[in-house]
């Protein structure tokens, strides 16, 4: 447990060590797949973005605030070698409870592989295009995601796993000066239960429009309930 | 209506019975040195000098609690395996399915094309089963004389013939490349790092 434990720490003391207040998020999310006939299967995922403790130049303004509300629906076939392709829809709100919250649309298409026995990794590759009320935005992602049992070669039902991963976010629009590049490093643990859901607590780290003057950070706290329907 | 049900029961059950038996149930956990039955530990004591990574396991199967030592013994990884009354069940030895030479591949190769339509090896064992009047395992891979027979254990993503269904197998081969057993092995969601 302890060797685990480690990374999660120093990750902790080398983001923290900035000492500048950054904005937190908890991001709670249930993801529930489908299995359907053939190489098919589907998922859904609602997410809930709140943003905690907020600040403005004059000090503090609110405990909390909802920040996204997000429905994602996906549609994946499967490949030999544990591949996979996904096309996916998701509609967004931004701060959903304000009297004029701003939508978007976005359609996604994904690659995914991965492999392990025991240690589980995935290489993710997602294209989004991202149709806001006023803008388009396309969007490159990559991540690569593993998780590992805390006791055992094998994850089994009622065991906790540890769970990292990191994800690389290329944003163009084909106008100068709106390209931007995004990386979030995340790890946490999980749960494996006993009829094969999952519920996996992760801390993130973004670090948005990095290479550029206007760079900024911010801190998610994640929760995933991952469910078979 | 009590008899109906008894010969519905009757009818089904060898059905149920055999339909159990095709997937593969398997819960490990990780034990210490201490927790190691000292029948089994006795009988590898000769090898963990030269052994590295080595790490003890409590198994529980559909035949009941087994206990394993997975280690590193001359660069190759190996799995010893031990039933409940700590005999010695057979040991493992992790190969290559691309490099390894000394399997009976073209008729393990026929076997697979004959029950699926497409397929893809994603790891291989070596199960030596050993005689059982082994008192110590002296070094590995198991000397000639010890070894009562050999299978290969191979864990395979495939599709079968008529069904367009991608599932994960465990099969088992002997020494001839002849199918002994094939089961479905229960994979847990991955959708916690593709989504």
């Amino acid at each position: 447990m302890k060797r685990y434990l480690l990374p999660v720490f120093v990750f902790f003391l080398f983001f923290t060590s900035f000492g500048q207040v950054r904005p937190v998020f908890i991001e709670p999310a249930l993801s529930v797949g489908k299995t359907l006939k053939g190489r098919w299967s589907a998922n859904a995922k609602l997410v809930f973005r709140q943003q905690m403790g907020l600040f403005d130049s004059d000090g503090f303004t609110a405990f909390s605030q909802s920040d996204i509300l997000e429905i994602q629906l996906f549609a994946n076939y499967k490949l030999l070698g544990s591949k996979q392709i996904t096309l996916g829809y998701l509609y967004g709100i931004d701060e959903p409870f304000l009297d004029e919250p701003a939508w978007e649309h976005r359609l996604m298409q994904q690659f995914t592989f991965g492999s392990g026995n025991g240690f589980k990794w995935v290489n993710r590759f997602r294209l989004e295009q991202r149709f806001g009320e006023e803008n388009f935005r396309n969007r490159f992602r990559y991540r690569f995601t593993f998780d590992r049992p805390i006791s055992g070669s094998q994850l089994d039902s009622g065991e906790w796993y540890f769970v990292a991963g990191d994800e690389w976010l290329y944003t163009f629009t084909g106008k100068a000066g709106e390209d931007h590049l995004e990386n979030r490093l995340n790890a946490g643990l999980g749960y494996l239960f006993e009829n094969g859901q999952k519920l996996q607590f992760e801390i993130q780290y973004r670090i948005i429009r990095m290479v550029s003057s206007c760079a900024s950070s911010a801190w998610h706290f994640l929760v995933t309930h991952n469910l078979k329907w | 209506m009590q008899k109906l049900l008894i010969l519905v029961a009757v009818i089904f059950f060898p059905f149920l019975m055999l339909a159990q038996q095709n997937v593969k149930y398997e819960r490990e956990k990780k034990i210490s040195a201490e927790d190691f039955p000292d029948a089994a530990m006795q009988l590898i004591l000769p090898l963990l000098e030269n052994a590295k990574a080595v790490k003890f396991y409590q198994e529980t199967n559909q035949d009941g609690i087994n206990y394993e030592v997975k280690l590193k013994y001359d660069k190759t990884h190996y799995s010893i395996e031990f039933d409940s009354l700590q005999r010695l069940k057979d040991v493992e030895e992790l190969l290559d399915w691309k490099k390894a030479t000394d399997i009976p591949r073209a008729a393990i190769k026929r076997n697979m094309d004959d029950t699926f339509r497409k397929q893809k090896v994603t790891r291989i064992q070596k199960q030596y089963n050993l005689k059982s009047s082994v008192k110590q395992l002296q070094s590995l891979p198991p000397s000639e004389d010890i070894i009562l027979s050999i299978n290969y254990e191979l864990e395979v993503e495939g599709e079968m013939h008529r069904k367009n269904v991608l599932q994960f197998y465990e099969l088992l081969f002997d020494e001839n490349g002849e199918l002994i057993q094939q089961r479905v092995i229960q994979k847990n969601i991955t959708d916690n790092l593709i989504f």
